[in-house]
C-alpha cells in the first residue's frame, strides 16, 4: 500500500510537489462547482426535479446547524455545507476510480486545523483574550497541561478518524481485489491459456458489496461526523 | 520528483496549504452557488406565502366588515319597513275615522233632512186636516142650520164630530 | 537479518495493534443495543437516536482506529527500518 503519487511540480520554491490527492480534490471541486450550477439552474417559485434536491440538502444542513449550533450561529451553515458535501464527494471519488484525497492525511489534518484554528479564533474573540487563557487553568491551575493537551489533541483526533476510515477502506478494498484476484487465478488457473486465466472474474461485483459499505456509508457518515464534530466545538468555543 | 509516491502516512507542508486553498475556493463556490440562491429561493417563496396569508387575512377581514355593513343595512330596512307600515297604519285609521265621521255626519245630516220632511209632512197634513176639518164644521153647520137643532143635539153632534177627528 | 527481523515484528506490532479493535466493538455493540432498547420504547423518536447513535459509534471508534493507523503505519511506513 503506497501513499499518494506526486503528479507534477510547480517550479518555484525549489519544485512543490502537486500530489494525486491536490489534483483529485481539483476534480472534486469541479465537480461540486458543475452540481452546484446545475440544481440551482433556473429556480422557480415552485421547486420541480433538482432544485428539490438542492433545497432538500440546504434546508438539511441548515436544520443541523440550527439544532446543534443554535439560531445565531447561522454564518457558519455555508462552511459547513462546503466541508460536508467536499469530503462526502471526496470520499465517494473512491467509486469511480480516483484516490480519495481524504485517504490522504494531509487533507484531513489541513481541515482539522482549520477547525482547530476557528474554534481558538472565537473563544478569542468571545471570551477576550484574558478569558481564553483563564479557561486553560480551569477548573484549577493544575489542569493546565491536561487543558492543553486535550485542546491539542482535538485536531489529531479528527484528522486520524477520518484519515483512517477512508483510508481502512481502501486498504481493505485493494486487499480484497488482490485476494480475488489470486482465488480467481485459481479458479480459471486450469485453462491453458495464460490471457483467460489471469482474467480476475471474481473481481466483477463482489467488491461492490463492501463498497456499499466502505465508500457510500463510511463516506457519508464520516463526513457527517467530521461536521458535527466541527459544529460542536466551535459553538462550544462561542458559548 | 514527479512519478515518486508520498509515504502512506505523512504530513506535506505542500500539500496541507493546497488543501486549506482547496477548503477556501470550495467554501466561495458553495456559498455562493449553493447557498445564496437557495436561500434566496426559499426567503421569497416564504415571502410569497407569508403574502399570500396575509391577502387572504385583509379581504377575509373586508369581508366580515362588508358583512357586518350589510347587517346593519338590513336592520335598517327592517326599521324602516316597520315604520313604514306603522305610518301607512296611523294613516289608514286616520282615515277610515274621517270616513266614518264622514259617513256619520252625512248619516245625520239625512237623519236631519228626513226628520224635517217628517216635521213638514205632519205640519202638512196637520193643515190639510184642519181643512178638511173646517169644512166638516161647514157642513154639520150648514146640516144644523137645515135641521133646527137643539142644543142637546148640538153638543152632542159636537161630540161625536171630535171622536170621529180622533179616529 | 536486522532488516528482516524489524520487518517480521513490525507485522507481529501491526497484529497486536489491532487487538484494540476489540474494544471499539464491544462499546458500539453496547451502543446499539441500548439505541435498540430505546428505539422500542419511544419509536417515534427513532431518527434522532439513530443520529446520536451513528455520532456516538464514530466518535467510539475512533481508538479502534488509531490502532488501525498505527497497524497501517507498522505495515507500510515501516518506519523501524529507516531507523537502522
Amino acid at each position: 500500500m503506497e501513499g499518494p503519487k506526486i503528479i507534477f511540480e510547480i517550479p518555484i520554491f525549489g519544485g512543490i510537489p502537486v500530489t494525486e490527492t491536490i489534483v483529485n480534490s481539483w476534480i472534486v471541486i469541479v465537480f461540486i462547482a458543475f452540481l452546484c450550477k446545475f440544481l440551482t439552474w433556473k429556480m422557480q417559485k415552485v421547486p420541480k426535479g433538482k432544485q428539490v434536491l438542492a433545497e432538500k440538502l440546504v434546508l438539511m444542513i441548515n436544520g443541523l446547524v440550527e439544532q446543534t449550533m443554535g439560531k445565531d450561529k447561522m454564518r457558519f451553515a455555508p462552511y459547513i455545507g462546503a466541508l460536508f458535501v467536499y469530503s462526502a464527494t471526496c470520499s465517494l471519488s473512491s467509486l469511480v476510480g480516483l484516490r480519495p484525497p481524504t485517504a490522504d492525511l494531509n487533507t484531513t489534518l489541513g481541515w482539522a486545523l482549520v477547525t482547530f484554528a476557528m474554534v481558538q479564533y472565537n473563544s478569542i474573540r468571545s471570551h477576550g483574550i484574558l478569558g481564553y487563557l483563564k479557561g486553560f487553568l480551569s477548573p484549577t491551575p493544575v489542569m493546565l497541561p491536561m487543558n492543553i493537551v486535550s485542546e491539542a489533541v482535538n485536531p489529531i483526533s479528527m484528522s486520524f478518524r477520518h484519515f483512517g476510515n477512508i483510508a481502512a477502506g481502501t486498504v481493505i478494498t485493494s486487499l480484497l481485489y488482490g485476494a480475488l484476484a489470486a482465488a480467481s487465478t485459481v479458479i480459471l488457473g486450469w485453462i491453458p491459456n495464460t490471457f483467460i486465466s489471469t482474467i480476475p472474474i471474481l473481481q466483477l461485483g463482489l467488491p461492490a458489496l463492501l463498497s456499499i459499505y466502505f465508500d457510500l456509508f463510511s463516506s457519508c457518515l464520516q463526513a457527517f461526523i467530521f461536521c458535527m464534530l466541527t459544529m460542536v466545538f466551535v459553538a462550544n468555543a462561542i458559548d | 520528483m514527479p512519478g515518486e509516491t508520498m509515504p502512506f502516512v505523512s504530513v506535506d507542508v505542500w500539500s496541507l496549504i493546497m488543501t486549506w486553498g482547496n477548503l477556501i475556493i470550495l467554501y466561495f463556490i458553495v456559498k455562493k452557488l449553493l447557498f445564496k440562491p437557495v436561500n434566496k429561493m426559499l426567503q421569497d417563496r416564504e415571502n410569497e406565502i407569508q403574502k399570500t396569508i396575509d391577502d387572504a387575512n385583509t379581504s377575509r377581514d373586508e369581508a366580515h366588515k362588508l358583512e357586518e355593513e350589510y347587517k346593519k343595512h338590513l336592520e335598517n330596512a327592517k326599521e324602516e319597513a316597520g315604520e313604514i307600515v306603522k305610518t301607512a297604519q296611523q294613516k289608514a285609521q286616520v282615515r277610515s275615522e274621517e270616513i266614518i265621521r264622514n259617513a256619520q255626519q252625512q248619516a245625520s245630516m239625512i237623519m236631519k233632512k228626513a226628520d224635517e220632511q217628517i216635521e213638514k209632512e205632519r205640519i202638512s197634513a196637520l193643515e190639510q186636516t184642519k181643512g178638511e176639518i173646517s169644512e166638516i164644521a161647514v157642513m154639520i153647520a150648514e146640516k144644523v142650520v137645515k135641521k133646527d137643532l137643539t142644543n142637546d143635539d148640538h153638543e152632542r153632534m159636537i161630540e161625536e164630530i171630535i171622536d170621529n177627528l180622533d179616529k | 537479518m536486522e532488516r528482516a527481523i524489524i520487518l517480521a515484528a513490525s507485522a507481529i506490532g501491526a497484529g497486536i495493534a489491532m487487538i484494540a479493535g476489540l474494544g471499539p466493538g464491544i462499546g458500539q455493540g453496547f451502543a446499539a443495543g441500548k439505541a435498540c432498547e430505546a428505539v422500542g420504547r419511544q419509536p417515534e423518536a427513532s431518527s434522532d437516536i439513530t443520529r446520536t447513535m451513528l455520532f456516538g459509534c464514530a466518535v467510539a471508534e475512533s481508538t479502534g482506529i488509531y490502532s488501525l493507523v498505527v497497524a497501517l503505519i507498522l505495515l507500510f511506513v515501516n518506519p523501524l527500518v529507516n531507523m537502522l
